[in-house]
C-alpha cells in the first residue's frame, strides 16, 4: 500500500505527460481524482495504524551489491506527513484550477510521489534518492510558473538544497562504512544501522557524520543561518509551489533530524543540543523581527515560517518526549496553517494583482469569505489557543523548558513569540481591516473547496489533539526508549 | 573462438565497408546499416561468449572483460553510426572511411583491453586513436574542425610517445614485454626504472582520458568536430582506455601505490577543475568538453580505488556516460541539423520550437548532472560508495561538492531551453532517426537508472575474473 502512494503519482504524471491536449481540462481532473483517491488511502493507513513502531513495511532487493534495498514503512512520525502530502496535493491541484499547462499538474504529482517516498523510506540511499528527486519538479514549478524573479529563486533553491544533500550523501556513505565494521556488512538499512549506534557513537568522526546529516536538514527546515533561500523561493513560487514548500518540503528537514540525527547519532545530538537550540532561538527571534519588516505579503509569510520552524528545532534540541512531540505537532500544524495562508495570499493577489501590503486595505469588507479564512490562518500562525498552531509551539517550548540545556533559551524564544503575534496582528490590521476600497469577487466554490480541508484541520487539530497525539507517541516513544538505553 | 570471431568480424567488416564505399553512389544509409548490423552481431556474440576464457595467438586474452569491452565499444559505435544517418550524405569525400574507422576503432579498443603484453596494448591504443583522429577531422572544410583535429593529432601523438617511452622503461626495468612477467617483477618490489615507466604510461593514458593537466586538447577537438564525431570522441576511446587502464594495472603493474595515488591526484584535479571551467562556458560543445573532463575525473577516481567494486563502479560510469554523454552530443547534432547553433544563446526557447528534442535532451543533461532515477546518478553514487568503502572521505567530500557545480551548468542549459523565449518562431523539423536514437538512449538512461543490478553484476563478474578472485 505504501508503494502505491509512492508510485501511483509517478505513473499518473506519466499519463498526463503522454496525453496530448491543448488545455489542461483532463490533466487537472485526472490529477484531482488520483490525489483524492490517494488521500483516502493515506487516511485509511493512518487510522489503521497499530499504534506503535513501524507498520506497513515492504522490503525488496534493489542494489544487493551495495547493501541497499527498497525498504519502506511508516510509523507515527511519518504517517501524518504522508497524509499531509496527499491532502496538500489535492489542495494544490484545486488552487491551480485556472492553470492551462498539463505539465504543471504532472509535476505536482511527481512531487507527491517523491515526498511520500522521503517519509516512507527506511533505507538511507532510498531516502536520499527521493530527497533529491523532490528538487527537480520543485525547481521547474518555481522556475516556469513563478513570479518575476522566478529563475533566480529556483536556481538558488536548487543549489542551496544540493549543497546540503550532497554532504548528506557523504555522511550516509560514511555511516555505512563505519557501521560495516560492527555489522560485518555494508548496509544502508535504517533498522540494521540502528544496531551499530553504540559503536558509531564511540567514533571520533561521529560529529562529522552528524553534521553531514544536520546541515542538509537545517537547510531544508530552514534554520538560521542557512534560511536565506526560503524567502526567495517562497515569494517567487506559484501558489501551489508555496503550499508544497511550506506544507511538506520544509518538513523533510524536521523529519530527517528526528529520524536520522536523533535515531542514529543520539549522543552527538546531546552533545550539540545547545548549538541546535541556539540556532533555533535565533531563528525564532530573528524570523519574527524580519517578518515584522516585510512589505510583500508572501515574503511576510515566508519569513514567519522561519520563526515557526524554529520551534520545531527547539523542540528537537530539547530531546524530551514533550519537546519532540511538540516538534512533530508544530510541523503538521504549520503545514496546515501556512499552507492555508499561502493559498489565501495566492487567491488574494490573483484578484488585487499585487502582493504589496501597503496597496491592500479592507479586504475583509470586500471579500468576507477570503478575508475570514485568511484571518483565521493568521491567528493560527500566531499560535492562538484553539487552533492547531498553539499546541505545537506550546509543547516545543515546554519540552525545551524541561531540558537543562535549553531551559534558558525558552525565555529568549518568548520574545520571538510575542514579536510574531505583533507581526500577525499588524498584518490583520493593515490588510484585512479598514474601509472597503474596491469590490473583488469572493471565493468561488472550487477555491472554497481547496481551503475547506485546511480550515477544518486547523480548527480540529486545535480542539481535538487526540487525532494526532497518539500517532506521534507511537513513533516517538520507541525512539526515546531506544535512545535512553544509550545516553 | 567467439572472441576471435568478433575480432575478425570487426577487422574484415571495416575493410569491406571501406572497399564497398566507392562502389556505392549514394550509400551512406546502406553503409550505416551494414555497420550497425556488424556492431549488433558483435554485441550478440559478446553476450553469448561472455564467460569464454582463452588465450588467442599468445597475446589476446578472451575473458569477460574483453567481452565487456566488445559490448560497450560496439554500443558506442552502433549509436554513432545511427546518429550519422541524419547528415551522412553531406559528408565530404564519401562516408566509407567514417564507418570503416568506427569498426576499426572498436577493434583497437578490444585489442587494447584484451592484450597480455605491452606491444599489443600499444597497437590497440594506436588503432583506436587513429579512428578518433580521422573522425575529428572528418568535417575538414571547416576551419575549426581542421584546427581542433590538428591539435588533437599532435597532442595525441605526443601522449603516445610518452606512453611508449614509459613502456620502454618498464621493459628496461623488468626485462619483459609480457604482463605476467612484469607483474611478477613489480610484486617483488618495483625497480625504480620500471616504476618511472609505469608513471609515464599513466601520463600517456591520462592524455587519452582527458585528465587534468593533460586535457588541453579536449575543448578544441570537441568544438571543431561535428557533434556526432564528438559523441564518438567522448565515448569509445574513453571506454577503451578506461577498461584498458584497469587491465594494465591489474595484469601488469600490480599496481604500486605511487601509481594509484598519482591517478587519484589526476582524478581530483579533473573533477574540480573540469567542473569549474565548465561553469564559464557558453558554447555547448565546450561546456560538454569540460564536463567530460570532470566526468573522467570521477571515472578515474573509481579506477584509482580499484578492487572489484571500484573497477565495476568505473565500468558503470563508462556505461552511463556512453549513454548520456552520447545523447547530449546527438541532441546537439539534431539541433544543428535543424539550424540551431550549439550555444546557450542559440538553445534559448528550444522547448517551444522542438519539444520532443528538448525533453529527450533534458533527460541526457539530467543524467549527466546526476539526478536520481537516471543512470548518471548511480554511476556517481557507485564511485562515491567505492571511495567510502576504502575510507577516502576527504576526496569523497570534495567529489560530492563538485557535483553541485555540475548541476548549475547543466541546469543553465535547461533553463535556456525551457524557460527563455525563443528568438525565432516556428516549429523545427527534427531529424526522425536522431529523435529515435535519443528516445532509445533516454530509455536506457532510465532503465539503468532504475534497475542497475543486471548490468552491475556483469561488470563485477568481468572484474572479478580479471583480478582473479
Amino acid at each position: 500500500m505504501v508503494s502505491l502512494l509512492i508510485f501511483v503519482p509517478f505513473l499518473a504524471a506519466l499519463v498526463i505527460a503522454l496525453f496530448e491536449e491543448e488545455d489542461a481540462a483532463f490533466a487537472k481532473r485526472f490529477a484531482l481524482g488520483v490525489s483524492g483517491v490517494l488521500t483516502l488511502i493515506a487516511l485509511g493507513l493512518y487510522f489503521r495504524y497499530p499504534g506503535e513502531g513501524f507498520a506497513y513495511a515492504e522490503k525488496l532487493p534493489w542494489m544487493p551489491f551495495l547493501g541497499a534495498s527498497y525498504h519502506v514503512a511508516l510509523d507515527g512520525i511519518a504517517l501524518p506527513f504522508v497524509v499531509l502530502t496527499a491532502l496538500l496535493t489535492v489542495v494544490s491541484v484545486l488552487a491551480s484550477w485556472r492553470k492551462k499547462d498539463r505539465a504543471f499538474f504532472a509535476l505536482l504529482l511527481l512531487l507527491e510521489g517523491a515526498l511520500t517516498g522521503v517519509f516512507a523510506a527506511l533505507d538511507l540511499l532510498l531516502f536520499f534518492v527521493f530527497f533529491e528527486i523532490v528538487l527537480v519538479p520543485m525547481y521547474f514549478v518555481i522556475a516556469v510558473w513563478g513570479y518575476e524573479e522566478r529563475r533566480y529563486a529556483a536556481m538558488k533553491f536548487l543549489l542551496y538544497s544540493l549543497v546540503g544533500s550532497v554532504l548528506m550523501l557523504a555522511a550516509i556513505l560514511g555511516t555505512a562504512y563505519y557501521a560495516s565494521a560492527e555489522l560485518g556488512k555494508f548496509t544502508f538499512d535504517y533498522l540494521e544501522l540502528q544496531k551499530a549506534v553504540p559503536s558509531l557513537a564511540s567514533l571520533p568522526v561521529a560529529a562529522w557524520l552528524f553534521w553531514g546529516f544536520a546541515i542538509a536538514f537545517l537547510i531544508k527546515l530552514p534554520s538560521f543561518p542557512v534560511h536565506t533561500w526560503l524567502p526567495h523561493a517562497h515569494t517567487q513560487a506559484p501558489t501551489a509551489g508555496s503550499i508544497f514548500l511550506a506544507g511538506v518540503l520544509l518538513k523533510m528537514g524536521g523529519y530527517g533530524l528526528i529520524r536520522f540525527n536523533l535515531g542514529l547519532f543520539p549522543t552527538e545530538m546531546k552533545r550539540f543540543a545547545a548549538v541546535l537550540g541556539v540556532l533555533a532561538v535565533i531563528s525564532i527571534v530573528y524570523g519574527a523581527y524580519v517578518t515584522l519588516a516585510q512589505r510583500d505579503l508572501k515574503r511576510l509569510i515566508a519569513n514567519s515560517s522561519v520563526n515557526h520552524m524554529g520551534y520545531v528545532l527547539l523542540g528537537i534540541a530539547s530531546m524530551t518526549a514533550i519537546g519532540l512531540h511538540g516538534a512533530v505537532y508544530q510541523m503538521v500544524a504549520h503545514g496546515v496553517i501556512t499552507g492555508l495562508m499561502f493559498l489565501m495570499v495566492g487567491l488574494l493577489s490573483e484578484r488585487t494583482h499585487t502582493r504589496e501590503i501597503g496597496a491592500m486595505r479592507g479586504i475583509y469588507a470586500s471579500m468576507p469569505l477570503l478575508g475570514g479564512i485568511f484571518w483565521l490562518a493568521l491567528l493560527g500562525g500566531l499560535g492562538l489557543p484553539g487552533l492547531a498552531g498553539f499546541l505545537g509551539e506550546f509543547q516545543s517550548l515546554w519540552g525545551a523548558y524541561l531540558a537543562e540545556t535549553t531551559r534558558w533559551m525558552v525565555w529568549l524564544a518568548l520574545i520571538g513569540l510575542l514579536t510574531l503575534v505583533g507581526a500577525m496582528l499588524w498584518t490583520v490590521q493593515r490588510v484585512l481591516l479598514g474601509e472597503k476600497e474596491k469590490d473583488y469577487p469572493d471565493l468561488d466554490p472550487i477555491e472554497l473547496a481547496a481551503a475547506a480541508p485546511l480550515v477544518v484541520l486547523a480548527v480540529l487539530l486545535g480542539l481535538v489533539p487526540a487525532l494526532l497525539t497518539p500517532w506521534i507517541d507511537g513513533g516517538i516513544q520507541p525512539l526515546l526508549a531506544f535512545i535512553r538505553g544509550l545516553l | 573462438m567467439i572472441t576471435l570471431t568478433i575480432v575478425l568480424l570487426l577487422a574484415l567488416g571495416g575493410l569491406g565497408v571501406a572497399l564497398a564505399a566507392p562502389l556505392l553512389k549514394r550509400g551512406s544509409g546502406v553503409l550505416a546499416g551494414v555497420t550497425m548490423a556488424i556492431f549488433a552481431l558483435a554485441m550478440i556474440l559478446a553476450v553469448a561468449g561472455f564467460n569464454e576464457r582463452a588465450l588467442i595467438f599468445g597475446s589476446l586474452e578472451a575473458s569477460p572483460l574483453t567481452a565487456l569491452a566488445v559490448l560497450l565499444l560496439s554500443a558506442a559505435g552502433f549509436f554513432v553510426a545511427w546518429g550519422n544517418l541524419a547528415r551522412g550524405e553531406e559528408l565530404w569525400g564519401g562516408p566509407g572511411e567514417f564507418f570503416a574507422f568506427l569498426l576499426w576503432g572498436a577493434l583497437g579498443g578490444v585489442l587494447l583491453v584484451g592484450s597480455t603484453n605491452l606491444l599489443l596494448f600499444f597497437l590497440g591504443l594506436e588503432l583506436s586513436a587513429y579512428a578518433t583522429y580521422v573522425l575529428a577531422a572528418y568535417d575538414r572544410d571547416r576551419k575549426e574542425s581542421a584546427e581542433g583535429a590538428m591539435k588533437y593529432l599532435v597532442l595525441g601523438a605526443l601522449s603516445s610517445a610518452i606512453l611508449l617511452y614509459g613502456f620502454a622503461l618498464v621493459y628496461a626495468g623488468t626485462g619483459s614485454m609480457e604482463f605476467a612477467a612484469i607483474r611478477a617483477a613489480f610484486l617483488k618490489g618495483a625497480p625504480a626504472l620500471a616504476l618511472l615507466g609505469a608513471l609515464l604510461a599513466l601520463v600517456g593514458l591520462g592524455f587519452k582520458l582527458a585528465l587534468v593537466p593533460f586535457h588541453a586538447w579536449v575543448p578544441d577537438a570537441y568544438q571543431g568536430a561535428r557533434p556526432v564525431a564528438a559523441a564518438y570522441l567522448a565515448s569509445a576511446p574513453k571506454i577503451a582506455v578506461g577498461l584498458g587502464l584497469a587491465a594494465l594495472f591489474v595484469r601488469a603493474f600490480g599496481p604500486p601505490d605511487a601509481v594509484t595515488q598519482s591517478l587519484l591526484v589526476l582524478a581530483l584535479f579533473s573533477f574540480v577543475f573540469g567542473n569549474l571551467w565548465a561553469l564559464a562556458q557558453t558554447n555547448l560543445k565546450r561546456l560538454l568538453a569540460y564536463s567530460t573532463i570532470a566526468h573522467m575525473g570521477y571515472l578515474a577516481l573509481g579506477l584509482a580505488i580499484g578492487g572489484t567494486f571500484g573497477y565495476a563502479a568505473a565500468g558503470f560510469y563508462l556505461l552511463a556516460y556512453l549513454i548520456a554523454g552520447g545523447a547530449a552530443f546527438f541532441a546537439l547534432e539534431a539541433a544543428e541539423a535543424a539550424g540551431v547553433p550549439s550555444t546557450i544563446e542559440g538553445w534559448k526557447g528550444l522547448f517551444k520550437r522542438a519539444p520532443g528534442l528538448s525533453v529527450l535532451a533534458a533527460i541526457a543533461f539530467l543524467s549527466l548532472a546526476g539526478v536520481p532515477g537516471l543512470a548518471g546518478f548511480l554511476a556517481k553514487l557507485y564511485v562515491f560508495a567505492a571511495s567510502a568503502k576504502v575510507g577516502l572521505f576527504a576526496v569523497l567530500v570534495v567529489a560530492v561538492l563538485t557535483t553541485v557545480l555540475g548541476y548549475y551548468y547543466y541546469f543553465r542549459v535547461l533553463q535556456a531551453a525551457f524557460l527563455e523565449a525563443p528568438k525565432e518562431e516556428g516549429r523545427l523539423s527534427v531529424n526522425p532517426s536522431l529523435l529515435a536514437l535519443l528516445f532509445v538512449l533516454a530509455g536506457l538512461s532510465i532503465l539503468f537508472g532504475v534497475w542497475p543490478a543486471g548490468a552491475f553484476s556483469g561488470l563485477e563478474q568481468a572484474f572479478r575474473v580479471l583480478i582473479g578472485l
